[in-house]
């Protein structure tokens, strides 16, 4: 843990031990996305669904770095992931994002899709809330993430026919605002 | 004329639905009870770390990252048409102040 971290972050008067309880159960969150977006990515086939594929892995891949980024802020802050994994399933901020009933159908897919990158914009746009002026590394860390789930639903909710997203997907680089606590 | 048992929720009988120990958990919102007992997001009546059921959260909502519409989801348990259950919490906090 960084001592003079967490009393600087306490003294600006955030609830630490309840940041931290929001961190854990985002990062759950994302690395459970992870692996419940590789069965819907190996899902989504045929002629609907090969259109999608490449950005349900991009968003796939982006939010197994949201989780990575998410780590090292938890342990700086005097937190911790829970030993069980199963443990850590079940206190995702996020439910899970189960493969739907009709396989056939590429859009219920993204219907799944987009649901879960709207649980994460809520969730990010929580903690921002929460640190915006007090806990200025998680802030940041917070809002780079919640950019690219910004991203990501917009892009999932675009293939619903709700409108044009206003970008384009990734050329070539993943995490374009998260990579930066890559490192 | 409705057919299925009508409750009434006064603040106190709503905090006993918690979520604890197995049982149900109600959020009140904007006069209306919502049964959110099966959500993955309320396990044990605690949502997303900040909020609790058994309790009235229209003012909480307010400061929430969503709208009621992700409320609207879920079951409503019934409640007496004659008497809205702001009135009734409102009327309970009267009594006991």
């Amino acid at each position: 843990m960084a001592k003079v971290t967490r009393e600087v972050v306490e003294r600006a008067g955030v609830n630490v031990d309840q940041l931290l309880e929001l961190l854990v159960k985002n990062a759950a969150a994302e690395l459970t996305t992870y692996y419940y977006y590789t069965i819907l990515r190996f899902n989504l086939i045929g002629l609907d669904g090969e259109g999608v594929k490449e950005i349900a892995e991009t968003a796939r891949i982006e939010d197994r770095n949201h989780f990575e980024a998410l780590i090292p802020r938890i342990y700086e802050l005097g937190g911790a992931l829970p030993r069980d994994m199963k443990q850590f399933h079940d206190l995702s901020a996020c439910p899970p994002a189960y493969l739907p009933e009709d396989l056939a159908d590429a859009k219920e897919i993204l219907k799944v899709l987009v649901e879960a990158e709207r649980c994460a914009v809520r969730g990010y746009t929580q903690i921002c809330n929460m640190t915006a002026g007090k806990d200025h590394r998680t802030y940041d860390l917070s809002l780079a993430i919640l950019n690219e789930e910004i991203e990501h639903e917009s892009w999932f909710s675009e293939f619903l026919g709700e409108g044009p997203s206003g970008h384009f997907l990734r050329r070539g680089e993943t995490s374009p605002f998260v990579s930066k606590f890559l490192k | 004329m409705h057919s299925t048992e009508m409750r009434q929720f006064t603040k106190d009988k709503l905090v006993q639905y918690d979520g604890k120990e197995g049982g149900f958990a109600y959020v009140a919102c904007n006069g209306k009870v919502y049964d959110v007992s099966k959500s993955f997001l309320w396990q044990k009546g605690d949502h997303q770390v900040l909020h609790r059921a058994g309790a009235d959260l229209s003012e909480e909502l307010k400061q929430a990252s969503h709208g009621e519409e992700l409320l609207e989801r879920f079951p409503v348990v019934e409640t007496s048409v004659k008497m809205p259950i702001q009135a009734i919490l409102n009327l309970s906090l009267t009594r006991s102040e």
